[in-house]
């Protein structure tokens, strides 16, 4: 069953093409990842997903709804979460505040609903930082931080998340445990835009190529790395750009 | 400190401004209605600012409103103290409404230079409409005593002036206390800290700070028709931008965002302003300024910063 659908979907800046005619879509519960060179259209891609970028034509569907138009608030309402690239949390406040703040974002305006603390519990204890919740984010280390924004993202009980670039600056060991939350989240459809292609092999049940903004290849992990095409343009300079930062 | 310890302080700083007019005098009587008028200005300005991040020069507009409004109803239709009262905080808020659906599309400075614009245009209206506002002159009215039953409390008595500020403070402190706690009061603090991630999470910004602007415009105004009550008296100048700039001092002094700061904040400054006018009768401003220059450089979250710091030295030690 599609949960999210694009529908010739463009958008450019000042006449240059960043996605082009792009039809993409996304089966309830799968967990795919979009890979691509930079200046792909990856994050770009998210951002028309979560109202932050207006389409300049196409459309997109999500639950048969159409919610390109939409504000970033109506369409996180509806269940699509996302994470950023950058982290981007309310610094000043605690590791708790943050949580519960997204927690509360359904519930009533005057009074406290009282679940909300069951939940702020609960995604604490998953990310594994309950011990720090009463700590200003901005005084977490980075690799905390960026399981904070996929702890943001999960106490809003999304249906759809958007994770763009989770393990991005994380150790190999943030990396892994990262990694095995997400492998966690069993109910929720999950795009991750990644270039650590352990952590997209791992994650994905299919991967989609984006390359100028347009769908280079999509099939299962397996075939996107038998592909002559993708190997070319983004596999192979990415291997390279991993053995040089390796180096 | 907890919130136990908090409230056992709220309520013996009650008792003691309730026991005051017996021991204290008549000037500091009036001083301090003074300052619970503008400090209700401060704290209906810190919910603005404070919690929300918006800086409105705009604020005093709110002030001037619920202040003619209570003056010019009394006047032209003999109207009692609560219906004036009442009158004036309606207009204020419905003109914040319209403003606010106006003004809170606009960002950062825009927002800054929009809502001095409508002080300015405000202030502008009041001074050439001499016949309604009495302009720069301002208007003067009497009013009907506070009655209860047979006894009657006289607005020309200092006394009943003290108790009549001192009441409406109390009430507006304890419910915005409780507003800024509740999860309406911590989205106000998400815009503040970080709008973009706020509205990405799915709280409705621009409504949000629709529903601050109205509802700080209307403590604004509550405080504006508290001024005119107990001054019987009105001016144009009470729209004037600087009133709202006195606001930010007031709040930035005491500590912004959290409420007690800004009542701290416009009673210290107004105390400071007394007792250094004394010393130097010409100069005094600029003592005025020295002392909140060296503030800002040493205690950017004000005196409630300081305050904080002191609690958790201690708390370490």
């Amino acid at each position: 069953m599609i949960i999210l659908e694009t529908k010739n979907l463009s958008k450019d800046f000042s006449g240059l093409s960043v996605i082009d005619d792009l039809n993409f879509s996304l089966s309830r519960g799968e967990k795919r990842a979009i890979i691509g060179p930079n200046g792909a259209g990856k994050t770009t891609l998210l951002r028309l997903l979560t109202g932050e970028l207006r389409p300049s034509a196409g459309d997109i569907y999500y639950e048969s709804t159409k919610i390109s138009g939409w504000s970033s608030h109506t369409i996180a309402r509806q269940g699509i979460a996302r994470t950023f690239q950058i982290v981007n949390l309310f610094l000043n406040l605690t590791v708790e505040e943050n949580i519960r703040a997204a927690a509360q974002v359904n519930h009533l305006w005057l009074s406290w609903s009282p679940s909300i603390r069951q939940t702020t519990e609960t995604i604490l204890a998953l990310i594994r930082l309950d011990n720090q919740s009463r700590r200003p984010v901005r005084e977490l280390s980075h690799g905390d931080q960026r399981l904070m924004e996929v702890g943001v993202a999960l106490a809003q009980k999304p249906k759809l998340l958007l994770l763009d670039e989770p393990t991005a600056g994380l150790s190999p060991v943030e990396t892994r445990a990262l990694t095995e939350l997400l492998h966690q989240l069993r109910d929720i459809t999950i795009v991750i835009v990644e270039h650590d292609m352990e952590v997209v092999l791992a994650l994905a049940d299919k991967i989609t190529v984006l390359h100028r903004g347009q769908i280079l290849a999509e099939g299962r992990p397996l075939e996107i790395q038998e592909n002559k095409q993708v190997q070319e343009i983004y596999l192979h300079k990415n291997s390279l750009a991993s053995e040089r930062s390796e180096q | 400190m907890s919130v136990s310890i908090k409230l056992v302080l709220l309520l013996l700083i009650t008792v003691l401004l309730a026991l005051a007019p017996s021991f204290i005098s008549v000037f500091q009587l009036s001083l301090l209605s003074s300052i619970f008028i503008w400090g209700l200005f401060a704290l209906s300005f810190d919910l603005l600012f404070g919690y929300t991040g918006l800086l409105s020069l705009g604020h005093s507009v709110y002030f001037g409103l619920g202040a003619y409004g209570a003056a010019l109803s009394i006047k032209h239709f003999q109207l009692e103290w609560w219906a004036g009262l009442g009158i004036g905080l309606l207009l204020a808020l419905m003109v914040a409404a319209l403003i606010g659906f106006l003004v809170v599309r606009v960002k950062s400075h825009g927002f800054i230079i929009v809502t001095a614009v409508t002080s300015l245009i405000c202030f502008l209206l009041a001074q050439r409409w001499n016949g309604l506002t009495g302009g720069d002159d301002g208007i003067s009215f009497s009013v009907a005593p506070i009655a209860l039953g047979s006894i009657e409390w006289p607005f020309s008595s200092q006394i009943v002036r003290y108790y009549f500020a001192l009441s409406i403070l109390l009430l507006c402190f304890i419910f915005l206390w409780w507003l800024t706690r509740t999860p309406l009061g911590q989205a106000w603090k998400l815009i503040r800290e970080n709008e973009g991630r706020a509205e990405m999470i799915g709280y409705p910004v621009t409504q949000l700070k629709f529903v601050v602007f109205v509802i700080a415009g209307t403590f604004a105004g509550l405080a504006g028709a508290t001024y005119a009550l107990t001054n019987r008296f009105v001016w144009a100048g009470l729209f004037h931008w600087i009133i709202s700039a006195d606001g930010i001092i007031w709040t930035l002094f005491g500590g912004a965002g959290t409420l007690i700061g800004a009542l701290l904040g416009t009673g210290a400054l107004f105390s400071i302003k007394e007792w250094l006018s004394e010393v130097w009768k010409t100069g005094y401003p600029l003592l005025v300024g020295s002392v909140l220059l060296l503030l800002i450089r040493f205690a950017p979250n004000g005196l409630m910063g300081l305050a904080r710091s002191f609690f958790e030295r201690r708390g370490r030690s």
